[in-house]
């Protein structure tokens, strides 16, 4: 033992620095002076140990007297572990699998007392759990249920929450319309699915955001648009998706209370072989294609085996001390601990009856321990107590222990561990030390997303500035004619004069379907088919503007005029290029929905061509030229309004059909809630109060 | 810690147990730890002379398992000089090196012969039996890669400090020296290797 004190005792002072980052600022004497100093414990040092485990210890030996937490393991935390699994070995066996530490972890499957049936066979419950792996499968929505389909994503900023990046989509769903809600923030992403008429009569984003976090206040969405969007985006949620596993195996003899004799274990057993056949399969890494969880695939620099498994879709990878390369020389066993002391969550394979302690190991990695104890190995009744304790801030994870914790040996108790050793890993996220790390990253990785979109969207509609620009007042019209203006300035330069006439009739007719779409949620789409949207939109608002861009030559339309140009209602991507405008137009087919926008369109129409009319050129004046544009835009906006005008009576009227029909139900209900007191009294002769 | 724009960060990249830990404590706080005791990820800052001004050299000790990879990305990307650590006595962490070679060439880009990165094969007082990369070995695979080389011990205290002032002067975009200003202010421009 002498080694270890010598080990132990050569700690000059705990390296360890500020609470978590342990990043501190060294000011004062320069680096060169700090290193000629005396080596000896370091009275600052001490007082900036690592808060980065719960583990409070008394302060021992030297050290100050200050309150200070230190990690696993380090020198005073060793010799407490083994000092609580010696006192535990003195006392009378059985002995506890696991030796809790006063703080610091949680214990959960004590419980292990077994009846036997006049066989002598051990009488084990049969299966009450279920092996449901508990994920966050967040990170695969937006692939799932958004990419290749019609959606929209916005971005916003939150004073105090941060970039937002919002994406939405409409589903039916039971005939009725919902939205699908991606919500990303930097402390995480949120995912809901509600009925449309949640959002109320005009759903903006917004709303949608703060439906999902009441603390967000966004005025300033803007939509992405860039044909790569959505694989930057698809990205960025997967990043936190994970299918490969690594997990330690450690083998404990009888007795066994430090990490050295852990590590050190050089002989397996039939036993600890039995258990290893049944976490899967023994695999030789020299041939292993699949995922190698750090070991050495080449050269057998990690031993010559391994044990791996693929469980639901995952690849996993043991490391087994015993299949790892053993150091004559070396009591810490570096090649064994550099992998299982980096591993999250490992099993402890007790051969006999003997306390386990979780601090026992020190690594800032290890967080939970699954501790199976075989009893009867090699023999038809082979069964295995288990026991599970992790981290104070690992949240609970299962499947549920069954009580008594004991499993026979087969593939159920196979199922049950693998499920529990995934689920344990993704809990051990939520510890303190990785959550930070994960909330650090994903701030930044949005950061830059959402940087990136606006910068990829802007350059994308030819650098117009308007959409970089959050939190602009709203104009009359709404979001939908900022877009508009700034997509009209993207597209203003390519239109030419003689496309005018047919831009003018499209700005009616168009008119109304960029209306109707502007009544719903979708103002744009993300998807690779936003460039025709934008050709869509553009050209309508074009036209709109473009009344007095262009010299008007009106005899054509007067000639269209007449023929109420009204598109279908059905919008249809394809129908709106300029060509298709003009099939339209010749058709001249009025549906009969849209009589009232129909009628006001011509009107506007004929108004505009008017206007038109009175200026064949371009030269009188730009005072008149101003106000006609002015004009123009105000018909339209008038006709956006009367637009929003029918869709929400048109929502009313659904609403109320909803409401009508809800009533009939309430009444049927009511009509049997009747009759069925009728039949009650007439079973009850004695005519006393039913409780109905 | 809130990042500052005249930080200089310096990431430590190795795999699990070569001494990366080791070396940045034996630099920062002249201490040496014999037992292993695997690291997520540390940060240490020091104030350092940059230009004539102060500023600040951030180190980060990042985690020899392969357990993140997204913050290893993201490690690089903001990273302004790298340290590739391996152990003299094991070949697998130089090969282990190698991904993480690649990263950094591939964020990286084309600026990459303008990063400062150190290829460091630590452990160099262990026993010759116990030797399995030769100096000329590293050096060869510094010299493929185009980045400097050099042999260390933590335990001993050999070529740490010249690790770090080495990887300072490599960086040519700004005059980074281990030397804070004060009384020795004339003396910096004069001779950035001299500490005192």
């Amino acid at each position: 033992m002498g080694h270890l004190a010598d080990r132990y005792g050569a700690l000059e002072s705990s390296p360890w620095g500020q609470p978590w980052t342990r990043a501190r600022l060294i000011d004062g004497p320069p680096l060169a002076q700090r290193q000629h100093s005396v080596p000896g414990p370091d009275p600052r040092d001490e007082c900036r140990l690592s808060t980065n485990n719960n583990v409070k210890i008394s302060p021992m030996g030297g050290c100050t007297p200050s309150q200070h937490n230190t990690p696993p393991a380090s020198p005073q935390q060793a010799t407490q572990s083994r000092r609580l699994l010696q006192e535990t070995l003195s006392g009378p066996a059985p002995y506890p699998m696991i030796a809790v530490p006063e703080k610091g972890y949680w214990v959960d499957g004590t419980d292990h007392e077994v009846s036997f049936d006049h066989r002598g066979a051990p009488i084990l419950s049969h299966q009450t759990w279920r092996a449901k792996i508990e994920t966050d499968d967040t990170g695969k929505c937006y692939r799932r249920f958004y990419v290749g389909r019609e959606h929209t994503s916005l971005i916003g900023t939150d004073d105090q929450l941060g970039p937002v990046l919002l994406s939405i989509k409409t589903e039916n769903v039971a005939n009725q319309e919902h939205t699908r809600i991606l919500l990303r923030m930097r402390i995480g992403t949120m995912h809901e699915i509600v009925p449309s008429s949640c959002l109320g009569d005009s759903p903006n984003p917004a709303r949608m955001a703060k439906l999902l976090n009441e603390q967000l206040n966004i005025d300033n969405f803007v939509p992405v648009l860039h044909p790569k969007a959505s694989q930057l985006i698809a990205n960025y949620d997967e990043h936190v998706l994970v299918t490969n596993f690594k997990f330690g195996v450690l083998y404990q003899q009888y007795g066994q209370t430090t990490e050295e004799e852990l590590f050190c274990n050089n002989t397996t057993s039939a036993a600890f072989d039995e258990f290893l056949s049944l976490l899967g399969q023994r695999i030789q890494l020299k041939d292993h294609k699949g995922y190698r969880g750090g070991l050495d695939i080449q050269n057998g620099h990690t031993g010559d085996q391994a044990v791996y498994d693929v469980f639901k879709d995952r690849e996993i990878m043991f490391h087994v001390s015993t299949l790892l390369p053993y150091t004559e020389s070396d009591p810490q066993q570096l090649q064994r601990k550099r992998h299982i002391g980096n591993d999250i969550v490992a099993i402890v394979f007790q051969e006999e009856n003997t306390p386990f302690s979780p601090d026992m190991i020190a690594s800032h990695f290890l967080h939970a321990f699954v501790v199976v104890q075989v009893v009867e190995p090699n023999t038809p009744h082979t069964r295995y107590k288990v026991s599970v304790t992790a981290r104070d801030d690992v949240p609970f994870f299962g499947p549920t222990l069954p009580t008594p914790a004991v499993f026979r040996h087969g593939p159920e108790f196979k199922e049950f561990l693998l499920t529990k050793l995934i689920n344990a890993e993704n809990a051990c996220y939520k510890a303190e030390k990785f959550a930070k790390l994960e909330l650090r990253t994903r701030t930044s990785l949005l950061q830059t997303l959402t940087e990136d979109l606006r910068e990829k969207t802007n350059e994308f509609l030819g650098g117009g500035g308007a959409l970089a620009v959050p939190g602009t007042p709203k104009s009359d019209s709404g979001p939908g004619s900022r877009f508009i203006d700034t997509v009209k300035k993207a597209w203003s330069a390519r239109v030419k004069s003689s496309q005018s006439v047919d831009n003018n009739l499209a700005s009616a007719n168009g008119h109304e379907r960029l209306s109707k779409k502007s009544s719903q949620p979708t103002i744009s789409e993300s998807t690779p088919s936003s460039g025709r949207s934008l050709s869509k939109s553009s050209i309508i608002s074009n036209g709109k503007k473009s009344a007095n861009s262009s010299t008007a030559s009106s005899p054509d339309l007067t000639a269209h005029a007449h023929g109420h140009p009204a598109l279908s209602e059905a919008s249809d991507d394809s129908s709106l290029t300029s060509e298709d405008l003009e099939e339209h137009l010749a058709g001249g087919y009025i549906d009969s929905d849209t009589g009232l926008e129909s009628m006001s369109s011509a009107e506007t129409a004929a108004k505009a061509c008017s206007v038109c009319q009175d200026r064949p050129t371009s030269t009188t004046g730009p005072s008149t030229e101003m106000l006609a544009q002015e004009v123009a835009k105000l018909k339209c906006d008038k006709l956006d309004l009367l637009r929003q005008n029918v869709s929400c009576q048109r929502d009313i009227k659904r609403l109320r059909e909803k409401e009508l029909s809800l009533q009939g139900d309430l009444e049927a209900a009511k009509k049997e809630i009747l009759r069925l007191r009728e039949l009650l009294k007439d079973y009850s002769p004695n005519g006393d109060r039913s409780p109905v | 810690m809130p990042e500052q724009s005249n930080d200089y960060r310096v990431v430590v990249f190795g795999a699990g147990g070569v001494g990366k830990s080791s070396l940045v404590l034996r630099f920062v706080k002249g201490t040496f730890r014999e037992s292993y005791i695997p690291t997520i990820e540390d940060t240490y800052r020091q104030v350092i002379s940059c230009n004539k001004n102060i500023c600040t050299l951030q180190i980060t000790d990042t985690t020899g398992s392969h357990q993140f990879p997204a913050m290893q990305r993201l490690s690089i990307s903001k990273g302004h000089a790298f340290i590739l650590v391996y152990s003299v006595c094991s070949r697998q962490s130089l090969e282990e090196l190698r991904p993480i070679w690649e990263v950094i060439r591939e964020l990286k880009g084309p600026d990459l012969s303008q990063i400062p990165i150190m290829l460091v094969g630590n452990k160099c007082d262990e026993s010759a039996e116990l030797r399995e990369v030769s100096t000329s070995e590293g050096q060869g695979q510094a010299g493929e890669w185009g980045v400097s080389f050099m042999e260390t011990s933590a335990k001993t205290n050999h070529n740490v400090k010249q690790l770090f002032q080495e990887l300072l002067n490599l960086e040519k975009s700004r005059n980074v020296s281990l030397q804070v200003g004060g009384k020795a202010n004339s003396r910096v421009a004069k001779d950035k290797c001299d500490l005192m």
